[in-house]
């Protein structure tokens, strides 16, 4: 009995350890697999965080979403990274995206193309912000 | 808000500036890159601001990013950190001309809403008609309220290196 509640406390205690090093170790979320809170255009989301930015961010800050809209800079970040800027109401500012080093390459993609990305909202500062972008379509 | 200051010349901006910060200690090192800071400078006055969002700066460690944000800097109630402050030697730059020119900024940084006045040492190099500027400082989450439990503490140096790499480029509309 006794060696029984033992081996059952250990066995326990190896799923504790096992989770702990799992969160620990646990991945960024996988957004090509994720489910965005909203597919939406670009300037969508861009008037929606102009009329109410508080309101925008208890929807969209920290969470993923997927946006399409029309090719307006693609720009090379001082570390390989990619910023693609995705037109919003007027001509200055947007939806910009980021795009990790060796996530896509930039020679595909052209001012005036129509993309649709997926990736994480970081909020807004003159553009609203998408982090870990992903592509998901390309329309040239 | 911004239209009206970019529209007027010797206006520098970007929109993907990168900041970022390393701690280090016995136990581990940590590092988180912002790649979507927006600066404005403007070259006449030597007028600078920037604006950093909490939830853009990225950590190879999800756990250690959430952990940031949710318990350390409470991103959801304060989203944006900034910098508004003026090169107090602007005159010595030439924007006109290539070269690496070393500037002092003072101004007052918010972070976790609150504000310090701080005073760093930079550079700024002109390559045609960029302007990049780098700075490194340090700072103390001590000092901007942030709490950091007993249980990590030793895990995360009492001062973070802050690192600024920003290539400005003219605004021109």
């Amino acid at each position: 009995m006794k060696k029984k509640i033992l081996m059952g406390a250990g066995f326990i205690l190896l799923l504790i350890l096992a989770y702990t090093i799992y969160q620990f170790n646990k991945p960024h979320q996988d957004i090509a697999a994720a489910t965005p809170v909203s597919v939406l255009n670009a300037k969508e989301l861009f008037t929606e965080f102009e009329i109410n930015e508080n309101e925008a961010n208890q929807l969209y800050l920290g969470k993923i979403v997927q946006v399409t809209g029309i090719i307006y800079s693609v720009e090379e970040g001082v570390k390989g990274d990619l910023n693609v800027l995705l037109m919003g109401d007027d001509d200055m500012f947007g939806v910009a995206c980021n795009f990790n080093k060796d996530q896509l390459n930039e020679n595909e993609l052209n001012n005036g193309d129509q993309i649709t990305i997926k990736g994480e909202c970081a909020g807004m500062l003159s553009d609203v912000v998408l982090i870990r972008c992903i592509i998901v379509k390309i329309e040239g | 808000m911004l239209t009206g200051f970019l529209n007027a010349q010797g206006k520098y901006f970007t929109r993907d500036g990168h900041i970022d910060f390393f701690s280090s200690t016995a136990i581990e090192d940590i590092k988180a890159n912002n790649n979507k800071v927006t600066c404005i400078l403007d070259a006449e006055t030597g007028e600078i601001e920037f604006a950093v969002l909490m939830k853009a700066f990225e950590f190879k460690k999800a756990l250690m990013e959430e952990h940031f944000n949710e318990n350390y800097m409470e991103s959801e109630k304060f989203p944006k950190s900034k910098f508004q402050g003026k090169i107090l030697n602007i005159k010595e730059v030439d924007f006109t001309r290539d070269g690496r020119y070393e500037v002092r900024v003072k101004g007052f940084l918010t972070i976790h809403g609150v504000s310090h006045e701080v005073e760093a040492e930079g550079l700024i190099e002109v390559k045609s008609e960029d302007a990049n500027v780098f700075s490194e400082f340090h700072v103390s989450p001590e000092d901007y309220n942030i709490e950091i439990p007993g249980v990590v503490r030793e895990k995360i140096a009492k001062e973070l290196l802050v690192t600024i790499d920003v290539l400005l480029k003219p605004f021109k509309r």
